[in-house]
């Protein structure tokens, strides 16, 4: 150890460090400034930039001892005396902040750059920001938000405004997150940024093989380090199997997963786990564990393992359950069709890559028998169950509170860490923060399932399809996990998108040695869309007929009925979605473009449907409680997990825009389930639908009590009553009015039964409608290097209405830069003989970058939903679902070639030409 | 994070010192975009490292110069320094255009030359250009100084022969002679829709008549260790230079490229990437037009 100085944000601090820590281990462990963010540790994200003498460095790649002597600023240094500066606001004020783990690297990248050069093109700023990664953004408001603090800066103001009054129309205005001031700040506390005292920190052995019986585990030198406070292996884990997509209590899916088990079952299994003073210890301590294993067979692909001789990965071998959803006669309709087209089409391993790194601190109060467990979770209420079912204790004695999570997208959905940190924690008697390698989380977490297509499509001459059959092979890894619910949800979205009479999905879920598949936005839609999309711009190109003109015959009309159950498929406006986009993005025009050359331009479009909530599936069903405060402010609370999509400014809106407050009048107390009221979770798009729902609900409940005490207090009848401005008010006479607060007061002080106006209201799913998408894409390929360039991109969503359309339109473009990655670039490559994912870092798998954005414009269909909150709909993964198919299909056009795998890459794309001279 | 000891060397005499007294666990420390990555991510061939010697601040080792037709460049002179430098724009402009195409702005202006020689990575931007320029690594150690080729310093991917207690102080190389043409072209690695890191220089001189009197072609990130490709070169060499004959040339380097390192899973895909590269560098030194040009704007 040795005193060095370093100058942070004015301040001279005297640390003591050893000569291997980083600026950011120093910043954030040491000094407790936690607001620059780490998301990988190796140079890859850019999350954890600060200034050091005016340079954006990321602070991971700069040794402590080196910052010596240089001008250090970090986020918390850019706001001074609670004045945001510029560049924080302009991120505030274009929705440039999501999930928000990126965005303190992302300010100091844009303050960079604005100190240097006051006027960046758009090729500047997205040349400065080409080694900061966002998963939520899709970077579009981001270069907004660069381009409007240099106007700011450069007109000599900061772009303070003074707006907000109270009152008015507040559902449809866009409204950037209630806790946005905190993200730009640095002051938002995520998981990796709490400390308990006494706090352990806690890391995870995973195998180094893909599938073997452990022999002999030994863990005695391992527990003989100093600092070293708990080992746990399979020997410690409780011999309770659980499913970690567990949604509700008796949810019927398959249990096959232990803590820790005596087999490893693919490259990346959990093995064992250590906690330690710190977490170098920790780590040391993981490479002193030993452990001989007896290696058994594995099997990596889907369609191998269904045959006999394929090697079990669990007892009663590797198909899961056979899924069948029909309607009509496929095999009549096929026969009597005029022509029957038919694909195989390959899906890759994708991963989540949420900013924020898994991590869950478990604290296990041995007196009071009590566990309380934080976590960067989608699902509170469900991991609740899953400690209390594995450790034995009842339900009330588990706590699991979500902190701000720094994205999700369904990575987050399951239990994977709190399990381990509850059981560390137990045999330890501390807390203990359990946190992963942004390595392990890309192949210990979860995937999206891969999976084969097989698809078979009848249509007549004119181009009307008359029959379809879908088999899939679905890639579940080596735990069940979601295995039933992806194909499943996935087959129901099949029958909802286009007028197809005769329709059969089949789906094989299997298991393999690979890497765990389970939820990631979409949930099977993006599967569905890119091999379905994909295979009937084939077929419309066979039967000469354009691709807008082939989807304008066969989509769906609002009022359809569903073939398989015979239910209607509601408002869906992906007809108008069509059209609207087809005008917007030039269709026509572009279609009729030469090509030839080097660099060739190609356009694609593709449509796509996902679903809003869980209706007809399962339980779907969230509470909200509301109460009133004197001051006529309000608190809300709501089991709803935001993971910075922002449901919980959404729901302050709502019951804003009833209660005809302003939403900075709403407090929320949000995703406790020991504070707030039940909720089946953040996932399948249920916020809006669901949770919006609710909040109404309860809204207009406080709505009708603050009115029948105003009118007893006015004297007027209870239906001449209005509420506005922060008062209840006579319609016809609005000077006849008395304040929130008063009513509030009132009724407290009530002599004839004092009350408290409050609301705890649950609301049930009573339908299942769809949200539509149609998106169009034009690209330029370079045929001698394969790359391609997204130059344009238009997107259209059919979202009922939009409560909130700047965060819609962020959700739009966020999903546009996973799709993009789904159908171009993204993929975990396996190692076909070890099973080991060969590019699991951040520089292997290639995310799309600010650079290679396209212009993105986003155009919104509201026609209303009607049992939607004011006809509002979900987007989070409809957003998603039509990318990756629209931008094969335009790759596929610029050069006359077919594709049947993605994601499509220059090498695939270098082998394509070279079979097509 | 990987344990090791620290020193700040103030003079390149202490740095020397240190170096020797620590051996083969000892290594140098310059911008530290190489290194400390590879602390963060437990690379392997970082394993044995104890202590870290500092030459960051050694200002001295930091410089361009050019004395009597030989470019001298200092091994703590960064990207930025070199990509913005006017003797290299003229001298050897190439180097330049490498240098300002390595990763991100913070990037280049801490990353060093000295560091990317000795990371030795295949995919190091410096690398196929030094060759090229036929540069020569001097190096320092208490014991005195040797001098040796870049071709022969780099000994496979991340091996190089630098010796324990050695420190890389130079990289100097002959100023082209007048009337040498040069290009570097790399795909672009930092994008995510992208092959490998393949990347091509080229020196090339015509003399009377437009024959091609020199030419020396580097590929990058192709080869174990980055060479010349002289039977790529024989086509050229001699010959007035037509799109025809860059295009069997960029085709030959390809199949030495093959023949050398033999078929990988990404063979099929570099080929033609590679042999279309090399092309149009080859045109673009030559001044010539490209036939496969771009379409439309
Ligand atoms: C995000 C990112 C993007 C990058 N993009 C590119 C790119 O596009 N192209 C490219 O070529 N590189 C790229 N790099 C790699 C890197 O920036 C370069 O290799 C850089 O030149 C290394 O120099 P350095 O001074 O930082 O080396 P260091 O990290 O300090 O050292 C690297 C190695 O060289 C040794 N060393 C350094 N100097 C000496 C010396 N004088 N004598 C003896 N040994 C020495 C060190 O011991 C160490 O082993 C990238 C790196 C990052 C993090
Ligand atoms: S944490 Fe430093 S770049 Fe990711
Ligand atoms: S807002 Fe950028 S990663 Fe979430």
């Amino acid at each position: 150890m040795e005193k060095i100085q370093l100058k942070i944000n004015g301040r001279l601090y005297s640390v003591k460090v050893n000569p291997n820590w980083t600026l950011l281990k120093v910043l954030r462990q040491i000094l407790g400034l936690t607001g620059t963010k780490c998301g990988c540790a190796t140079g890859d994200c850019g999350a954890c930039k600060v200034l050091v003498n005016g340079e954006a460095v990321k602070s991971c790649t700069l040794l402590a001892r080196k910052a010596q002597g240089k001008e250090i600023v970090t986020i918390e240094g850019l706001s001074r005396g609670g004045e945001l500066h510029p560049v924080q606001r302009a991120f505030i004020e274009t929705g440039a902040v999501q999930c928000g783990f990126c965005t303190p690297g992302m300010i100091i990248a844009a303050k960079a750059l604005l100190d240097k050069n006051p006027n960046p093109s758009r090729e500047e700023i997205c040349e400065a920001l080409q080694d900061n990664l966002c998963r939520c953004t899709g970077y579009v408001k981001i270069i907004e938000a660069v381009e409007l603090a240099a106007a700011w800066l450069k007109g000599g103001t900061n772009g303070a405004s003074g707006e907000c009054a109270t009152g008015g129309q507040v559902v449809g205005k866009g409204r950037p997150l209630r806790d946005a001031v905190d993200k730009v700040t640095g002051r938002t506390v995520y998981m990796a940024d709490m400390r308990l005292p006494g706090m352990l920190y806690g890391r995870v052995l995973f195998s180094p093989v893909a599938h073997a019986r452990i022999k002999r585990i030994d863990v005695s030198k391992a527990e003989a380090l100093p600092g070293v406070r708990a080992v746990v292996t399979y020997k410690d884990s409780p011999r309770v199997p659980y499913n970690s997509a567990l949604r509700f209590k008796g949810h019927d899916i398959p249990h096959d997963e232990y803590i820790f088990d005596d087999t490893v079952r693919y490259l990346g299994d959990r093995v064992a786990a250590v906690a330690a003073d710190d977490p170098e210890t920790a780590e040391k301590a993981l490479r002193l564990i030993e452990v001989e294993y007896e290696e058994l067979p594995a099997v990596f692909d889907p369609e191998e393992a269904l045959k006999p001789e394929a090697p079990p990965v669990h007892e009663g071998g590797n198909l899961i359950k056979k899924l069948e959803a029909a309607a009509g006669d496929v095999e009549r309709a096929l026969d009597g069709a005029d022509y029957v087209f038919t694909d195989r089409i390959k899906l890759p391993i994708v991963t989540h890559v949420a900013l924020e790194p898994h991590a869950s601190l478990a604290q296990f109060d041995a007196a009071a028998g009590k566990l309380t467990v934080w976590s960067a979770n989608q699902n509170i209420f469900a991991t609740r169950i899953i400690l209390s079912e594995i450790f034995g204790l009842s339900v009330n004695k588990v706590r699991v509170i979500k902190p701000p999570v720094g994205g999700a997208f369904g990575g987050k959905l399951e239990a994977i860490l709190e399990p381990v940190a509850a059981l560390l924690s137990l045999k330890s008697g501390k807390p203990v923060l359990v946190e992963m390698k942004r390595r392990d989380i890309m192949v210990s977490t979860r995937t999206r399932h891969s999976a084969v297509y097989y698809l078979k499509t009848g249509v007549k001459k004119d181009g009307t399809i008359v029959g379809q059959d879908i088999t899939a092979y679905f890639n579940t890894g080596a735990y069940a996990s979601s295995a039933l619910n992806v194909p499943s949800a996935m087959m129901d979205k099949a029958f909802r998108l286009y007028r197809i009479p005769n329709l059969r999905v089949t789906v094989y879920p299997v298991y393999t040695n690979c890497p765990v598949a389970g939820a990631m936005r979409g949930y099977g839609s993006p599967q569905l869309m890119a091999a379905r999309e994909i295979h009937l711009d084939k077929v419309a190109r066979k039967l000469g007929l354009d691709p807008v003109e082939f989807r304008r015959r066969n989509l769906v009309r609002p009022g359809d009925i569903n073939p398989r159950f015979g239910t209607s498929l509601g408002n869906c406006r992906v007809l108008d979605c069509l059209e609207k986009g087809a005008e917007r993005f030039g269709w026509e025009a572009k279609s009729r473009q030469p090509k030839g050359g080097r660099f060739r331009r190609g356009i694609g479009v593709a449509a796509g449907n996902h679903g809003n909530g869980t209706f007809g599936v399962h339980v779907d069903m969230t509470t909200v409680a509301l109460k009133m405060n004197e001051d006529g402010t309000l608190t809300m609370f709501t089991g709803t997990q935001d993971l910075g999509q922002g449901s919980t400014t959404m729901m302050c809106m709502v019951v804003a825009q009833v209660l005809g407050l302003s939403p900075d009048q709403i407090e929320v107390v949000e995703a406790d389930t020991e504070l707030t009221p039940w909720d089946l979770g953040t996932y399948a798009s249920r916020g809006v639908w669901v949770s919006g729902n609710a909040a109404l609900k309860a809204a207009q409940s406080i709505r009708r009590q603050l009115i029948e005490v105003a009118a007893s207090m006015l004297g007027v009848k209870e239906e001449d009553l209005e509420l506005g401005g922060g008062f209840a008010y006579c319609r016809h006479s609005p000077d006849k009015k008395v304040s929130l607060q008063d009513i509030v007061v009132a009724a407290q002080l009530s002599k004839e039964g004092s009350r408290e106006i409050r609301a705890y209201e649950s609301f049930a799913s009573v339908a299942g409608p769809n949200s539509y998408g149609v998106h169009f894409a034009e690209v330029e390929v370079d045929t001698e290097t394969g790359e391609v360039k997204v130059l344009n991109y238009v997107a259209v969503h059919d979202v009922g209405r939009a409560i909130n359309p700047l965060l819609v339109e962020g959700q739009i473009e966020g999903g546009i830069q996973m799709g993009l990655g789904y159908g171009l670039t993204e993929e975990l490559i396996l190692d076909k003989r070890s099973g080991k994912v060969i590019n699991a870092t951040l520089k292997g798998y290639k995310l799309f970058r600010a650079k290679d954005m396209p212009r993105v414009e986003v155009l919104l269909v509201e026609e209303g939903e009607s049992p939607g909150p004011f006809g509002a709909k979900s987007i989070g993964e409809a957003a998603t679902v039509p990318v990756a198919p629209a931008v094969v299909n335009a790759v596929a056009d610029a050069l006359g070639v077919e594709f049947d795998e993605l994601p499509v890459t220059p090498q695939r794309i270098l082998a394509k030409l070279r079979r097509t001279p | 994070m990987h344990k090791f000891d620290y020193v700040k060397a103030r003079s390149l005499e202490e740095a020397l010192r240190a170096l020797s007294q620590g051996g083969e666990k000892a290594c140098a420390l310059a911008g530290g975009t190489d290194l400390l990555v590879g602390f963060r991510a437990e690379d392997a061939r970082l394993r044995h490292i104890e202590l870290v010697v500092d030459i960051g601040d050694l200002t001295e080792l930091a410089y361009i110069r050019e004395e009597n037709g030989c470019v001298a460049l200092g091994a703590l002179t960064t990207h930025a320094a070199i990509a913005e430098s006017s003797l290299i724009r003229v001298a050897a402009p190439f180097l330049a255009t490498a240098c300002s195409q390595v990763g991100s702005p913070q990037i280049r202006n801490r990353g060093t030359v000295g560091g990317n020689l000795c990371n030795a990575s295949p995919a190091a931007d410096t690398l196929p250009v030094l060759v090229a320029l036929e540069a020569e690594v001097v190096l320092r150690s208490l014991g005195g100084e040797r001098r040796v080729p870049v071709s022969r310093f780099v000994e496979g991917p991340h091996r190089t022969g630098l010796r324990p207690g050695e420190l890389v102080t130079e990289v100097r190389f002959n100023r082209p002679l007048p009337g040498s043409r040069t290009c570097f072209i790399k795909l672009g690695r930092r994008k995510a829709m992208s092959i490998a890191r393949l990347s091509i220089a080229v020196l090339l001189r015509t003399g009377d008549g437009g024959v091609v009197e020199e030419i020396r072609l580097v590929p990058g990130a192709a080869l174990p260790v980055p060479a010349r490709v002289t039977a790529a070169e024989e086509i050229l060499r001699g010959q007035g230079l037509t799109v025809e004959l860059a295009r069997e040339a960029g085709e030959k380097l390809a199949q030495e490229m093959v023949r050398i390192t033999g078929q990988r899973w990404s063979t099929p895909y570099k080929v033609p990437a590679i042999a279309a590269l090399t092309r149009r560098a080859i045109l673009t030194a030559g001044g010539l037009e490209d036939v496969a040009t771009r379409s439309q704007a």
